[in-house]
């Protein structure tokens, strides 16, 4: 039982189980980036991001992505021309 | 002369180009304030929304953001005790005591101008030093590259974390990295495991944003919960008896901040501990005891972490070789833009030199504008919660990676080294170093071949080299020190 104890404790200590999710969250991100395309994906990340990192208020979390990404796409692709992935999907 | 003048002019005259040094300050004060955003992480994922700008506009914007950048780390180490950029570390021992006393607001005008005193410093270092390097830089033989790179990598991995053996093994992993793909010489594929994706090498910009992008985020999540304190804040402005009394102190400490800065690998945040090391053991009577709240130990730091920028660009410019981790980005971008890092540099581009020069001059006194003014915006904006800075940056991460050649496949390159550096990070692996050996195993890779080469294939006359060349003995001579002295043995010889 001990062992078990401090295997936990080891795992505790390199990844933190809100840390392992949030990776998790990364790669189905980055994974979705191509098929599902920029702003579908990204607009979904930001938010499940957000309200998962910062429990206060979902529609502060539903606002502050929907603004901050509006944003980065409109430098991304007029100021910088990045082209960014449309996606296959819609 | 004439053309100098206007090589160095052409930052202020031209209106787009002035816009992008001004912007670029001011976004580059709130980048180094918010703890979380890092100037190395900004510029990393920056020159891959500017490669198809001239690359005027994009040097002016990076220099820019790195002054202010360096800058900007003060304020939230002064208001928050939270150093928002690694360079400002050392300005939070007295910054936040400062503050904790109600002098907020003169210590951060304070620091804002010996930023500027020390930066200007830096960049007359860089004006007056680098075409002296420069004409010297055709004596430099290629064996002399490869100890300044392995200088550089050793440097920055002995000062910046806790051992000298894991900054080797990070260099060396770097070094690793940069070395898959083509052989420059004979074009045999090395490390590429008979993949064809790996035949192009491994994308730079993807590792860059991976290590400093991802792997710092991810890494900060382990802290998120640390709230930060409120701050009241009055007028910036410094009290200027204070600023004439310890002019002396800044421009001792900005001198040791060009030093830092120009030895290549090492950049600001060593150069403000060792300033701030510097100042306590030679004022003698500071206006607070050390930690307590005295201003010489906010100036040292300030003013050295600046100066480092204008020093940082010297290894650069003349020799290709980065003064630090943000240089060693530019440098990134530098190829990006078909340009190449080297002694010919300034002899085939030689405006780079006076306009990289203007705008950094430039950059400074924009700092001491937005330095001195805005401090209610700011307030507001630093408290940004960590947990929605996260995502945006891995969503800017995740942009920027893509867009330098739209391959998702850099992306999944770019999710594998934050992965890696996180690890890295917990166990207390540098992680610039992984850096400067990818932008330098090349150069050491190609230096190597050359001096062997030049020595007709005979190692005995490739080892005879390093002692009988006196460039060459000399960083020989200043390798084996650095290696010696982070051993038990220099320490027992000095306890002696």
């Amino acid at each position: 039982m001990a062992e078990q104890g401090a295997v936990r404790r080891f795992l505790a200590e390199i990844t933190p189980p809100r840390l392992a999710l949030f990776a998790a969250l990364i790669v189905l991100y980055l994974l979705a980036l191509e098929p599902a395309g920029f702003l579908v994906s990204s607009f979904v990340f930001l938010f499940a991001g957000m309200a998962f990192l910062h429990r206060r208020s979902l529609a502060l979390s539903l606002v502050v992505s929907a603004a901050s990404l509006a944003l980065i796409w409109l430098v991304f692709r007029h100021v910088f021309a990045v082209v960014l992935p449309a996606g296959r999907l819609f | 002369m004439e053309q100098t003048a206007l090589w160095f002019l052409m930052a202020w005259l031209d209106p787009s180009l002035l816009l992008m040094v001004a912007a670029g300050t001011f976004a580059g004060i709130y980048i180094g304030a918010i703890p979380g955003l890092s100037v190395t992480m900004a510029v990393s994922i920056l020159i891959s929304f500017t490669f198809k700008w001239p690359v005027d506009d994009a040097l002016a914007l990076i220099a820019g953001i790195y002054v202010g950048g360096v800058y900007g780390g003060a304020r939230s180490a002064i208001l928050l005790n939270i150093p928002g950029a690694p360079s400002a570390v050392a300005t939070a021992f007295d910054g936040y005591p400062l503050a904790q006393r109600g002098e907020a607001g003169p210590a951060i005008g304070v620091a804002t101008v010996m930023s500027v005193v020390g930066g200007l410093m830096g960049v007359l270092a860089l004006a007056l030093a680098a075409p002296v390097i420069a004409n010297f830089a055709l004596l430099v033989a290629p064996r002399d590259y490869l100890l300044l790179a392995m200088i550089g990598i050793l440097l920055v991995g002995s000062l910046a974390g806790q051992s000298l053996a894991k900054g080797i093994f990070a260099g060396a992993l770097g070094v690793t990295i940069g070395m898959v793909g083509l052989d420059p010489m004979t074009a045999e594929g090395r490390f590429t495991f008979g993949s064809l994706s790996l035949m192009g090498g491994i994308p730079y910009v993807a590792a860059m944003i991976g290590f400093f992008g991802v792997a710092e985020a991810l890494y900060q999540l382990r802290h998120l919960d640390l709230a930060p304190v409120k701050q009241r804040v009055g007028s910036l402005l410094p009290d200027w008896r204070v600023v004439r009394k310890l002019l002396p102190l800044s421009m001792r400490t900005g001198a040791i901040g060009v030093v830092i800065g120009a030895l290549p690998g090492t950049g600001g945040d060593i150069a403000a501990l060792l300033a701030y090391d510097h100042a306590k053991r030679t004022v003698k009577n500071p206006s607070s005891p050390f930690g307590e709240g005295a201003y010489e130990g906010l100036v040292a730091p300030e003013s050295a972490n600046n100066a480092a920028v204008g020093g940082a660009y010297i290894p650069m410019l003349t020799l290709g070789i980065p003064g630090d981790a943000v240089t060693a980005v530019i440098i990134g971008a530098l190829y990006i833009h078909g340009l190449k890092p080297g002694p010919l540099l300034m002899v085939e581009t030689p405006h780079l030199f006076w306009f990289t020069v203007g705008s950094l001059t430039l950059a400074n006194l924009c700092l001491l504008v937005f330095g001195l003014t805005g401090i209610r915006i700011f307030t507001k904006l630093v408290e940004c919660p960590r947990g929605i800075l996260i995502p945006l940056i891995l969503v800017l991460s995740a942009v920027g990676t893509y867009a330098i050649q739209n391959n998702p496949v850099d992306i999944y390159w770019m999710l594998a080294f934050g992965l890696l550096g996180y690890f890295m990070k917990v166990y207390g692996y540098p992680v610039a170093p992984v850096i400067l050996g990818v932008i330098l195993g090349p150069l050491m890779d190609v230096s190597y071949r050359r001096a062997m080469i030049s020595a007709r294939d005979n190692p005995l006359t490739f080892l005879g080299e390093f002692l009988t060349a006196p460039i060459s003995l000399g960083l020989t001579l200043f390798l084996i020190a650095l290696v010696i002295g982070q051993t038990p043995l220099w320490a027992r010889f000095r306890g002696r």
